[in-house]
This record gives structure tokens, C-alpha cells and sequence, in this order.
């Protein structure tokens, strides 16, 4: 999370970015170039390491890829992954549905946003992984704890977002207008509360959803269950290029929904004439 | 505005009740839940505190929280060192920036928990692992929040260091980190909530020591209300973590506002 992600937890601003230094244009030759030397140097570093160490505490990039790979399909380990991707999704849309419309009341309200705010700092700054042997009492091992461990673990980036995108448009000039106009609390809230308030709901919805991928995970890692089962499973046994395979696959799936997100966002972010905040090293 | 003044704002305009009511709403909805004994983790509030203020009174926290502090701590200024060091470098490269940067959020955007078997493997069922484990959790905030400030330098404060001919170390020196300072901060206060969380989710699921080693031997042994307190005393811990970091960054902007 940078300073421009979530403006309250910050209590900052990024000075405008036509002030600053040049962020980024178009990535150059150059720069791809140096790019794909940065791959060719990780992977070569890793089979120098490899090939030191031993096949037993580190496989190769070609076992990964002929050893590992495969069992993904053929033994059904993407498709268990698919099972875990759908549970924290399921945990996300819940976290989702209620920080959205708290994080609207939170912002668009300073009662409401006193009353909750304790509740959600809370939730970030207790160690939430300390809840997992209190949560395995109460919810059992199953589905309910892997949506519970996601919701606390989602639920946060969302909420503060939402809530700082809602508080900049209620002190804003198009709701002042709008207000002055008198026009309808619907139509305030689907044309100006809404739209305006996108860009930081955008980014909760990212930041979140990189939570979500931590919270099922580590339910699934304690309760020995499906993905995170398996993972334990592959180290405790030795099937290392399946482990590296299979967290290759979680990683991309982590990082490809990011940063569709993150493009989405600054899709949006542009079309309503925003500083467009993308993370460092992108085009924006 | 001084601390008392803000306060003394804040409970004049009901902020600070609204706050505490809150608080005590949380308190008394947990009391009647322990009370209905629907879910035997969830005992009263008042039971958990009494058993709370038995625990820290027989001296046996003491040295599991000094344990999981010092993985936490440890964790932590590892990942402020490296995080501030590698977020200065992304900020005044662009070069570097944008080879690294894609990377850099490529591994920010990764689970870092699927990697939990494989550095207890590597790293053995220890300290050195339960520290990696935080500096994972903790470094990209850090980096990310330094970086953004470094970007965040105005132009002007550059040209104006040429046209002074002040050399580009001391320019970063006496500009460039003053600036980012307090962006790294918020880095360093996010971070260390997730320091805690590392240092648990570490002691839990890595190397069961410390705090940890109590939770999972209070929940093996059905011990619930010791178990929720001590749930509740981590996670206490975590909240005087983030305000001392809160208060640290308070005096540093102190000492760096300029005098009048």
C-alpha cells in the first residue's frame, strides 16, 4: 500500500503530479531490455543455486517446468486451487458488501465515521493471524473458516478506501451543487456519490483482494485444507518442483488480478481527469 | 495544535465520546455474547480480562512477549533498513524504477504466506525464519511509501539546489530524505502491524515459540478463556506497537518542522 492507495490510514497527500518529478512515460527498448536481463539473471542465479545445493533443497527451471507443471492438471492440483480461488471469493464478496456501503456511510457521515472507525482500525492493527486458533474453535475446519479469515483479512482496504473516495465527494463542489439544486438523493448517490468515489473504491477492491489471497491461505496452511494442504504437503515430501510450480501458479493469479485492477483503476482514474496513481515502474 | 488541544477539541465537538462509545458498545455486545455461551472461544469480557490480569500477574508473559518482540522488532528494522534503501533508489532512478519497479510490485501483489513451508525448510524452525517471515510481511510498505515520496519531490526544490550548486549527495541528504521522511513513516507505522502479525503468524504456523507456543498449547489443552486472553493481550500488543511508531514519527516531524 503506498500513500496515494489509502489517503486516511496515511493522513497524507502526494503533491500533484504535474509538480513532481516525471513518474513515467512509455517504457523504452532499453528499459525492456534490462528487464528481461533482470529474468535471465534470476533464473540463471537460480540454477547456478540449484545445481550447488542439490535437487533436494532446490529443483531446477527445467524440473520445475517438466516435473512440476504437469501434475498441476494431471493430478488435479489447479483444479483444487480453483476450489480455494472460489471460497476467497466468496470471502471477498462478503467483505466486500460490508465495507462498501460502511465506508460510503463512514464517509459520507462524521457520526458514523467516528462510531466505526475504532472498529476498523482495529481490525488492521490487532495481528490478525493471532485469531486463527480462537477462529478454528468457534468456526471449525471448513469452508465458513476460510470465509471468515478472508473477510477479516479484506475487509479493511475497502472500507477505508470507500470511505475516503465518499468524504471527498460529500466535501466536494458537485454534491455542494447538487444539494443546492435539490436534486434527488438517488441521483445524487448513482451520479455524483458513485462515480466519484470509483477510483477509491478501485483501489480498495485491489488492495483487498491481495489481502483476501493471504487470509485463505493462511486458513488453509493452518488447517492443513485443499491449496495450503498441499503446499505442506509437497514441502513435507519433497515434491519441490510441484511446490514451485503450484506457488508459481498462485502467484500469477495474485498478481494478474492486481494488476488488471490496477490498470482498470487508472482507466477510471483517467477518464475522470485524476492523478493517475499507478504503481511505480508502469506506463501511466 | 498541542496534543491536549486536540483532544480537548475533539470532546468538545463529540468526536471523542462518539469514539469511546463506540469502544464500549464493542465491550459491552462481546460481555452479552461470552454470557449466552453459544461459542465456548468467546467467553465474557470480564472473564478474559480477570483471567488476562492473572496471566500478567504470575510473570509468565513476560518472556514469550519479549520472544515475539524481538522477532517483530528485529523483522521490522531489517525491512525499514532494506525498504528505505531500496525505495530511495526506485525514487531518484527512473531508470531503475522502471526495471525494478514492475518486479517489486509483481512481489508486493504475491501471497508472501504460500511461502511458509518452504522457509522452514530453508530457513530452519527458528529465529532466522520466524525474521524472514516479518521482513516479508513488512518490507514493501516501507519501500513503497518511501519511493512514492522520493517521487514526490517538487521540481522546483531541484532546480533550486542546482542553481544554489548544492551537489546532488548533499541534495539528497538535506532535501530528497527530509522530504520523504515522513512518507517512509507511514511506511514504517503500517509495517508494524504487519511486523506482529509476522511475528505471529511465524510463531504459529513456523517455529511455534514464544506467545505463539502459549496460544497453541492454551487451545490444545481446551483452555478457552486463557486462550481468548491472550488473543486479546496480542492483540493489544499490536495497538502500543503502531502508537509508539505513531508517536516516534509525531517527534521526528517535531524536530524536522522548520522553526519559526
Amino acid at each position: 500500500m503506498t500513500t496515494s492507495d489509502a489517503s486516511q490510514v496515511t493522513s497524507r497527500r502526494v503533491a500533484p503530479r504535474s509538480s513532481t518529478r516525471s513518474r513515467g512515460r512509455d517504457p523504452s527498448t532499453m528499459v525492456w531490455a534490462l528487464r528481461i536481463a533482470v529474468i535471465l539473471l534470476v533464473l540463471a542465479a537460480w540454477q547456478a543455486t540449484a545445481a550447488s545445493v542439490g535437487a533436494d533443497l532446490l529443483p531446477t527451471v527445467q524440473s520445475v517446468v517438466v516435473d512440476g507443471i504437469p501434475p498441476l492438471v494431471t493430478e488435479g492440483y489447479a483444479v483444487e486451487f480453483g476450489h480455494t480461488l472460489g471460497r476467497m471469493m466468496i470471502g471477498f464478496v462478503i467483505a466486500c458488501t460490508i465495507a462498501l456501503p460502511a465506508g460510503a456511510l463512514m464517509g459520507a457521515s462524521k457520526v458514523w465515521n467516528d462510531v466505526l472507525t475504532p472498529y476498523a482500525y482495529g481490525i488492521y492493527m490487532a495481528p490478525r493471524p493471532a485469531l486463527l486458533p480462537l477462529l478454528i474453535l468457534t468456526f471449525g475446519v471448513g469452508a465458513t473458516f476460510g470465509f471468515v479469515m478472508v473477510l477479516l483479512f479484506a475487509v479493511f482496504f475497502p472500507l477505508i478506501n470507500t470511505a475516503k473516495g465518499a468524504s471527498e465527494v460529500v466535501n466536494g463542489p458537485l454534491y455542494e451543487m447538487a444539494r443546492s439544486l435539490q436534486i434527488s438523493r438517488i441521483r445524487v448517490l448513482l451520479f455524483v456519490l458513485i462515480p466519484g468515489s470509483l477510483p477509491y473504491v478501485l483501489a480498495g477492491i485491489r488492495l483487498g483482494l491481495g489481502m483476501a489471497f493471504n487470509g485463505i491461505l493462511l486458513a488453509e496452511l493452518w488447517t492443513a485444507y485443499s491449496t495450503g494442504g498441499l503446499l505442506e504437503a509437497m514441502v513435507s515430501y519433497g515434491q519441490l518442483p510441484e511446490y514451485f510450480a503450484l506457488a508459481g501458479l498462485i502467484g500469477l493469479t495474485a498478481v494478474a488480478s492486481y494488476s488488471l485492477l490496477g490498470v482498470f483503476e487508472r482507466r477510471v482514474r483517467r477518464h475522470r481527469g485524476m492523478a493517475v496513481t499507478g504503481s511505480f515502474g508502469e506506463a501511466s | 495544535m498541542s496534543a491536549m488541544g486536540s483532544v480537548a477539541t475533539r470532546l468538545a465537538s463529540g468526536r471523542l465520546w462518539r469514539i469511546a462509545a463506540a469502544i464500549v458498545v464493542f465491550f459491552i455486545a462481546w460481555e452479552l455474547y461470552g454470557r449466552t455461551g453459544r461459542a465456548l472461544a468467546v467467553p465474557p469480557f470480564t472473564e478474559v480480562a480477570s483471567e488476562l490480569r492473572a496471566v500478567l500477574a504470575s510473570g509468565e508473559l513476560v518472556g514469550p512477549t519479549l520472544g515475539t518482540a524481538a522477532v517483530a522488532l528485529l523483522g521490522f528494522l531489517i525491512a525499514g533498513v532494506l525498504g528505505s534503501v531500496l525505495g530511495l533508489l526506485i525514487g531518484l532512478s527512473s531508470t531503475f524504477r522502471q526495471v525494478v519497479g514492475p518486479w517489486v510490485n509483481a512481489a508486493y501483489a504475491t501471497p508472501m504466506t504460500m511461502f511458509i513451508p518452504i522457509i522452514g525448510m530453508y530457513f530452519g524452525l527458528g529465529m532466522g525464519s520466524q525474521v524472514f517471515l516479518v521482513v516479508t510481511f513488512c518490507i514493501f510498505s516501507v519501500l513503497m511509501n518511501t519511493a512514492e515520496g522520493v517521487q514526490a519531490v517538487p521540481t522546483q526544490y531541484f532546480e533550486l539546489a542546482r542553481t544554489i550548486g548544492i551537489s546532488k549527495p548533499a541534495a539528497v541528504l538535506r532535501i530528497v530524505i527530509p522530504f520523504a521522511l515522513p512518507y517512509a513513516f507511514v511506511g514504517l507505522r503500517i509495517s508494524v502491524a504487519s511486523a506482529f502479525a509476522g511475528a505471529i503468524t511465524a510463531e504459529l504456523l513456523l517455529a511455534t515459540d514464544d506467545l505463539g507456543l502459549m496460544m497453541m498449547t492454551a487451545s490444545g489443552n481446551f483452555q478457552f478463556v486463557k486462550l481468548a486472553a491472550l488473543t486479546f493481550y496480542v492483540a493489544l500488543l499490536g495497538f502500543v506497537a503502531v502508537g509508539l511508531v505513531y508517536a516516534l514519527e509525531r517527534w521526528v516531524a517535531g524536530r524536522l518542522r522548520p522553526s519559526s
